[in-house]
């Protein structure tokens, strides 16, 4: 990552910075990194951004004794293949986690950190990492619901996705904000009602 | 219905800490009298991939979750700190893009020693209030700096907070009144261009940070027509664990009142991220209706001070993110080699 250009690391800014992966609504399975085309529906490929929630298990990993350069300060680090609970397959580093402590099925949480050295001139990159999901997790952001209202921030709480497919969850979410926003948008037009009515 | 406050807030704290026995040893000096004198324990230390801005971005994450709003709807970010990884390109920047803000933003990076954070406050309550904005993001975080063996190396921590200002009617807390005072005093200083902060030694107490913290806070008392006992809580700046006591009681503060701001003993001094994450522990303990007065101090010097009443949905909106005291109790300690290479006082080719 540290020999890309600066335009190239500027185009992936929103994809890397927020976990934002491609989602084919013909089929539906969710890509990250995001590619242009969906191998299993090829010309009906219907792509549309998705926001990952950013939460997964470890699949696979190796600790990096002798890294490229600009990653040498870092040695030795994890770098493994984080399954996110949408789906896809993720290579990353692994943070904040004891080698002993390590182990395949691990639950993951994203953090949002510096990529490689940049030295003391260059520019920086930040991404997506993962460490050891805290106890204290609350959640994690989700933005499942799009639309004239913009992008809601919203936390899949831990119990549920302890007790429920994360499928589930991300539905019981996004209603909970139709909700939520229709209430509102009820409460405006009721306001605008009052104030025509005291004119 | 109050005009602004608070509508989401959270904090972030990285997971190594030092002990201050451990820095004392190295330089070999007394570390126990060194502790005591400074009521510090430890202090917090950034990963080797973690800086002012990812600090930020995480406490600014955190504050989303708190409130659950549109990141949409957000008109300015202003991040003070005295660690802004780029000399000109501003950290608010990539906070925005990292929290799926608009690109439709005022954005701007405060620098005033340790209070550029509550300076980001009082611009976005001066926003939402003249309704400039919907909602303005306020952060204060720092990665603090040191030279090695300077009396500043016990406490130079890191960790932020951050708070998204606006005038909802489920706002958690609200803003009554903000006071400052400034003034030229040459306590603390870092030049442009240099790694490492140069400070007036003794100066640093009497003329600067008790003088400041207390006309600040007088000055709110009288704007705001209220006394020490009116409020709950209070919330000072703290360098070290010394000075936040010494002024509370000199403001008729007691030690109860303050306790739960006083990370300082385990995190250390975060700068401009200090009485903001402070104001977070207090967040998350504080009661409906209770009073939180928040004073900052940044060397050079200055210091505002913050009239908070907390509001009912507090209760259910801290819930959502993680504690100040959950970042607290998740620690690793590290030694003053691997210190060092976390500092880049090390470098590595
Ligand atoms: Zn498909």
């Amino acid at each position: 990552m540290s020999d890309q250009s600066v335009p190239m690391l500027w185009r992936r800014i929103k994809n890397v910075y927020n976990l934002v992966g491609r989602l084919c609504r013909t089929c539906g399975t969710k890509y990250f990194p995001p590619i242009p085309l969906c191998p299993k529906c090829r010309r009906k490929t219907d792509f549309t951004d998705y926001q990952l929630s950013g939460l997964g298990k470890i699949y696979s990993y190796t600790i990096i004794h002798d890294p490229p350069s600009g990653f040498k300060d870092l040695a030795p680090y994890v770098l493994a293949l984080v399954r996110l609970d949408e789906g896809p397959l993720v290579l990353s580093q692994i943070v904040e986690v004891d080698n002993d402590q390590l182990e395949i099925g691990m639950s993951v949480q994203v953090v949002f950190r510096r990529i490689g050295d940049a030295g003391r001139t260059g520019v920086l990159r930040y991404a997506y990492k993962f460490r050891p999901l805290p106890e204290y997790a609350t959640g994690h952001i989700i933005a499942s619901v799009e639309g004239e209202e913009g992008v809601m921030h919203l936390e899949v709480p831990m119990k549920e996705r302890k007790q429920r497919s994360v499928r589930k969850t991300l539905e019981a979410a996004g209603s909970r904000v139709r909700r939520r926003l229709r209430r509102k948008k009820k409460q405006e037009e009721e306001n605008q009602k009052e104030n025509k009515a005291s004119k | 219905m109050p005009e602004v406050g608070i509508l989401g807030y959270g904090g972030y704290i990285p997971k190594y800490r030092i002990r201050v026995e451990e820095i004392a040893r190295v330089w070999g000096k007394d570390g126990i009298a060194i502790s005591r004198g400074l009521s510090l324990e430890e202090k917090s230390v950034p990963g080797l991939d973690e800086d002012t801005t990812t600090i930020s971005v995480e406490a600014a994450r955190n504050a989303l979750k708190c409130a659950q709003i549109d990141s949409k709807r957000i008109g300015a970010i202003y991040v003070g700190s005295e660690s802004h990884v780029y000399a000109t390109k501003p950290t608010g920047t990539v906070v925005a893009e990292a929290i799926n803000a608009p690109n439709s933003i005022q954005c701007a990076d405060f620098s005033f020693a340790c209070k550029a954070g509550t300076a980001a406050m009082q611009v976005c309550i001066g926003l939402v209030k003249s309704h400039e904005v919907d909602i303005g993001l306020a952060i204060g975080s720092d990665t603090a700096q040191s030279k090695p063996g300077d009396a500043l190396e016990y406490a130079a921590a890191a960790g932020g907070a951050a708070f998204l200002i606006g005038s909802d009617d489920d706002m958690l807390a609200s803003f009554g009144g903000t006071f400052s005072y400034t003034s030229d005093t040459p306590d603390f200083w870092r030049r442009e261009g240099t790694d490492f902060p140069e400070h007036g030694s003794r100066f640093t107490g009497k003329p600067a940070y008790f003088r400041h913290v207390e006309q600040a806070a007088l000055g709110l008392f009288k704007k705001m027509n209220t006394k020490a006992d009116d409020y709950d809580w209070g919330v000072f700046h703290s360098p070290n664990g010394k000075f936040p006591r010494r002024v509370a009681k000199t403001l008729g503060f007691n030690d109860d009142k303050i306790k739960p701001s006083l990370i300082v003993d385990y995190v250390g001094n975060t700068y401009a991220g200090s009485s903001p994450l402070g104001l977070a522990a207090t967040l998350d303990i504080a009661k409906p209706g209770h009073k939180i007065l928040v004073v900052s101090y940044g060397s050079g010097a200055g210091s505002d001070a913050f009239h908070v009443e907390v509001m009912k949905s507090i209760t259910e909106k801290r819930k959502r993110k993680p504690m100040v005291q959950d970042y607290m109790d998740d620690k690793v300690y590290i030694d003053y080699a691997q210190y060092a290479k976390h500092r880049r006082t090390i470098k590595v080719e």
